[in-house]
């Protein structure tokens, strides 16, 4: 496989709002959930399953930066705040995919302060509409 | 961005130690090596390792720099070594173009080398870890 079509997290762009997620990112992860209904009868010998929706969670962990730019990102992301949020895997050139949630909900968040090592800030979000794929 | 000098900060931050200097007898620091027939005791320091952390899209590093005090006396050697300690552990190198985040000892130099003439000379001083980002 070409090494430019192998997908790093280097060029990754992304927003919440008006904050920049990925200039001290170390993980994004996107999680689709299909919720299913268990339509199995007590006589049946396998189990029976309907799709009924999709729940979406994006888990992100960043180095926790005490400046401006980091205690804004701080502030607009307490459990309850929402914004849109914004993954473009391969950047934001032409044709880039772009995934979008207009109403993503910030579920928890997570700073942990080791003694011997960067602060890490770990946030995950819940997405309270359509998770969308487009692109740029 | 250039990559970081983190030799010329140590030395900046090392030479502007008074007591340090004092008890050298002057600005004997030195990387990589000293000059040849220095008289003691002098500070040697260089690069132990370390690299580019590439963990996040700003750019970090984390370098291991052994930073050591060369002396007849051993006493003196153990001295020096706490006077480097005094002058890096937990302190904020300047390093142009970088955020020095961490500088914290990791792990500790001790040896005797055999000179010439029964002479022994007592290299006491530490692996320092250096944390630096790209501003």
């Amino acid at each position: 496989m070409a090494k430019a079509n192998r997908i790093f997290g280097r060029d990754l762009y992304a927003t919440i709002g008006t904050h920049l997620l990925h200039t001290d990112f170390t993980t994004f992860s996107t999680n689709e959930d299909g919720q299913m209904v268990d339509l199995s009868a007590g006589s049946d010998t396998y189990s029976y399953w309907k799709f009924l929706r999709e729940s979406t969670t994006v888990e992100y962990e960043s180095y926790f930066s005490g400046d401006s730019l980091g205690s804004a990102l701080r502030a607009a992301t307490d459990p309850g705040d929402s914004g849109t949020l914004t993954i473009a895997p391969q950047g934001t050139a032409a044709s880039a995919p772009k995934f979008e949630c207009t109403e993503a909900l910030i579920k928890t968040r997570r700073i942990d302060y080791p003694f011997d090592n960067g602060c890490r800030m770990r946030i995950t979000f819940q997405m309270n509409a359509a998770w969308d794929e487009t692109s740029y | 961005m250039t990559l970081a000098n983190t030799g010329s900060a140590l030395y900046a931050r090392l030479a502007a130690g008074t007591a340090l200097t004092a008890e050298l007898g002057g600005t004997r620091v030195y990387e990589a090596l000293a000059p040849q027939g220095q008289t003691c005791p002098y500070v040697v320091y260089f690069r132990a390792g370390g690299g580019d952390d590439n963990s996040a899209q700003r750019r970090t590093r984390s370098e291991n720099w052994v930073v050591k005090g060369v002396s007849i006396d051993q006493a003196q050697a153990r001295r020096i070594d706490a006077l480097i300690d005094d002058r890096l552990h937990e302190a904020e190198l300047t390093i142009t173009g970088w955020d020095n985040y961490q500088t914290a000892r990791r792990t500790d130099v001790a040896y005797a080398e055999p000179g010439e003439g029964g002479v022994v000379y007592w290299h006491r001083g530490g692996t320092y870890r250096l944390n630096i980002g790209a501003q």
